[in-house]
């Protein structure tokens, strides 16, 4: 192995001012003080500013800024951890400069780092946990951090991951004596690492530690050491390597903090990044990820993570680094899974060069409302639509005679959206058949049969799809052309079918062609529609207001759109047939002409919906006697 | 005496100039942008998701500017403009549905639709409306 591989052990981070200080602030305090010298200390520091947790919440933003940045001469970032010493030749880079202190523990046990003992307190559910654990912390010769405390029958249980620890914790066996005599029985046994389920409260602390050690300035989460956290360690076990904690934890990012630019998840002994993938669609400004002193031991289980647009990486002290021979084969494996990387393990890496075609900058440009060539044009349009969509959402789609031209020609197409085939709550059924689609639809004659041609066919074909429902507030109307002889529209939005059983609701596209008609109006010449289910946020967004009852479709004009003033020469009602309704109407209601009238133009012409209002204000008393002189 | 011609050759000719002129229109958008202009009049007017544009130029420059975009279409109509409406130059509106996918950008449905008038031998787009599958914020 090069020369350069190798680095020192890392230094044990516990000392025994530990206890002293933890004791005089009577407050836990599980981390300490790293002893390696700066530069060692640093080289994560640009994108983890953060390394240290603040434990006083509470604390002013400006001082927890500055508290950081007196903290970060203390940062452990590589994260030595108790068990260092097999990771210590992991490192592909090393640094000048030693340690100050190297305490050379006792040997781990030969499996290579953990080691779990169970300490069981018997009868220990009569004291505080604060009492037992002050007591042991100050009792024992070699401090430790006491995980997942909890009470099993009468027994006090915890567990240890320092087999020193445990060992010097067996000396104390009836060795300490209680105010009332009592001699302190400690059991100390080897054990499996503690196991305990995600629940939702386990899940809200989590929660609660992981905001604490978010940055939202510096937008950089420290998970560093997790399992350690003095939140978390001692009423329970959470280390990243357990999927389950693991597969929370990304929830949380996803859900939380997705704008997240850099995690550290260094000394962890995570030895897969399998539970981390969410990271690739949840993330999207993740810079910088900080995998130091783990257990990952290939390279190739990073392809995992492909596909993040990683800048900064630290893969330092893991088994996979062992397996280069030279930098330059390190460096161009994880660049190949990382391309747009910069740093690696601290250092600058040469920077990539690549091919710029020029189309990174291109973004679209958003969209807007309804546009119209001209103001005239859009008092036209919109006076004729409302009118339009008025009676083609009510029941009886006859009147719609009036809008069509003799020989106009109308036809439907309709398509599912990508990916979605006909999902059975969805289906077009209703439109496939006469569905126009010149990619599908081959045959010059039935080309021409699925082409509506007159207005009765037209209005017979409408009167045969399903009653709708049109959401105003979601209409957008583009008027391209509009001059003396034809004015084009085309009208996009969400309408509801008001079937018995289902209420789908669909996105459709309008086209109408209109000329100005003989009686002062405008009607249709070539109309197109088209008609898919509409999207998820389409349907969340659609009919917000309370909607109308169907049978009363309510005058209304899209709140987008300002309601022109309503003006006679722009109706698209024949004048000899209006004149047909009100005396038709006047004869029904026994209203004289003026307020037939009256009550026909307020109501868009739309004889069902007049006659209820009527009908309506009748029975409240609410029309004026001399409605009714003739 | 005027050849009188009939109205099903008519409809069926629009079918075929749609077809035509939508593989060639989106053809040129995904990959040959710098031909646009060439498609529409030079008083042509674009509607794209509420931007206007107007002139044949203008609108192949809005275009150009648009990332690299692939067009996929699902369904398509066209009928010839009603005589009424055009006095004597044929006229055909084109209907389009179907998925833009723009650079870097998940797939998104379209719909679309074109006037294209017979200038001389030539077809020329006079009017371009197309608008997105999407809630407007």
């Amino acid at each position: 192995m090069p020369k350069g591989f190798h680095r020192g052990k890392p230094s044990n981070r516990r000392t025994d001012r530990f206890i002293e200080d933890s004791i005089a602030q009577n407050e836990k305090v599980y981390y300490n003080h790293d002893n390696r010298d700066a530069s060692e200390k640093q080289k994560f520091r640009s994108s983890f500013k953060s390394g240290r947790i603040d434990r006083n919440r509470s604390r002013p933003v400006e001082n927890t800024r500055l508290q950081r940045i007196i903290e970060q001469q203390d940062i452990d970032m590589a994260g030595s951890s108790s068990h260092g010493d097999s990771h210590s030749r992991h490192a592909p880079y090393s640094r000048p400069g030693g340690r100050k202190s190297n305490h050379t523990r006792p040997q781990q046990s030969s499996r290579g780092g953990s080691s779990w003992s169970k300490v069981t307190i018997p009868y220990g559910k009569k004291f505080e946990k604060n009492f037992i654990l002050k007591t042991l912390l100050n009792a024992s010769k070699v401090s430790f951090i006491p995980i997942y405390y909890h009470i099993e029958g009468n027994n006090a249980v915890f567990f240890i991951e320092d087999s020193s620890a445990a060992e010097a914790l067996s000396t104390l066996n009836k060795q300490i004596t209680l105010h009332d005599g009592f001699k302190l029985i400690i059991l100390v046994k080897w054990s499996p690492a503690p196991n305990l389920p995600i629940n939702e409260e386990l899940k809200g602390k989590i929660k609660q530690v992981m905001s604490r050690r978010y940055d939202p300035l510096t937008k950089t989460l420290n998970l560093s050491q997790f399992h350690l956290d003095e939140e978390l360690c001692t009423d329970y076990y959470t280390p990243l390597s357990r999927e389950n904690v693991m597969q929370s934890v990304m929830q949380i990012i996803g859900e939380h903090i997705p704008d997240v630019q850099a995690i550290d998840l260094s000394t962890n002994k995570i030895y897969s990044v399998d539970q981390m993938k969410p990271l690739l669609t949840k993330t999207a400004f993740l810079k910088s990820l900080n995998l130091g002193n783990n257990k990952l031991g290939q390279i190739t289980s990073l392809d995992r993570l492909q596909g993040l647009k990683l800048e900064e990486l630290i893969l330092n002290q893991n088994p996979l680094c062992d397996r280069f021979t030279d930098q330059s084969s390190y460096i161009s494996a994880v660049r190949k899974r990382f391309p747009k990387l910069m740093k690696l393990d601290g250092v600058d890496l040469p920077p990539v060069i690549s091919f710029d075609i020029g189309t990174e900058d291109a973004t679209l440009p958003p969209s807007s409302g309804s546009w119209f060539v001209s103001d005239e044009a859009r008092q036209i349009v919109l006076v004729f639509l409302e009118q339009y969509l008025t009676v083609y959402d009510s029941d009886d789609r006859q009147p719609l005679l009036n809008a069509y031209y003799d020989s106009a020609t109308m036809s439907l197409t309709c398509s599912y959206p990508p990916g979605q085939t006909a999902s059975a709550s969805a289906r077009l059924d209703a439109y496939m058949k006469d569905s126009r689609n010149l990619k599908r639809v081959d045959d010059v004659n039935r080309r021409y049969r699925l082409l509506q041609q007159g207005k009765v066919d037209i209005v017979s074909f409408l009167s045969k799809l399903p009653k709708t429902l049109h959401d105003p507030t979601s209409l957008v109307v583009d008027v391209p052309v509009s001059s003396s002889h034809l004015i084009v529209m085309s009208v996009t939005g969400i309408f509801r079918e008001r079937l018995e059983r289902h209420s789908h609701v669909r996105w459709f596209q309008r086209i109408f062609v209109i000329i100005p008609s003989s009686g002062g109006g405008f009607c249709i010449v070539n109309e197109q529609i088209h008609i898919t289910c509409a999207t998820p946020e389409q349907m969340k967004a659609s009919f917000k207001e309370p909607s109308v009852p169907a049978a009363i479709p309510a005058p209304s004009l899209p709140a987008a759109l300002p309601v022109p003033e309503p003006q006679t020469s722009a109706s698209v009602i024949d004048p000899i047939l209006q004149q047909q309704m009100v005396a038709s109407f006047s004869e029904q209601s026994g209203m004289n002409t003026t307020w037939s009238l009256k009550c026909l133009e307020e109501n868009g012409w739309v004889f069902d919906r007049a006659a209820f209002v009527f009908t309506e204000l009748k029975a409240a008393n609410q029309i004026p006697p001399e409605a009714f002189i003739k | 005496m005027a050849v009188v011609i009939d109205k099903k050759v008519l409809i069926d000719e629009a079918c075929s100039t749609a077809l035509e002129f939508t593989k060639l229109y989106y053809d040129c958008l995904d990959k040959k942008r710098n031909r646009l202009c060439k498609l529409y009049m030079e008083t042509a007017v674009l509607i794209w998701n509420g931007n206007s544009v107007s002139g044949n130029m203008q609108i192949q420059s809005f275009l150009e500017k648009l990332p690299a975009c692939d067009h996929q279409i699902v369904s398509l109509d066209a009928q010839p403009i009603h005589e009424e409406a055009i006095k004597g130059q044929p006229t055909v509106m084109v209907v389009v549905a179907g998925i833009v996918r723009f650079e870097k950008k998940p797939a998104q449905p379209f719909c679309q639709n074109f006037l294209i008038t017979a200038q001389d031998t030539t077809w020329k787009v006079v009017s371009d409306c197309l608008r997105f599958q999407q809630v407007l914020s």
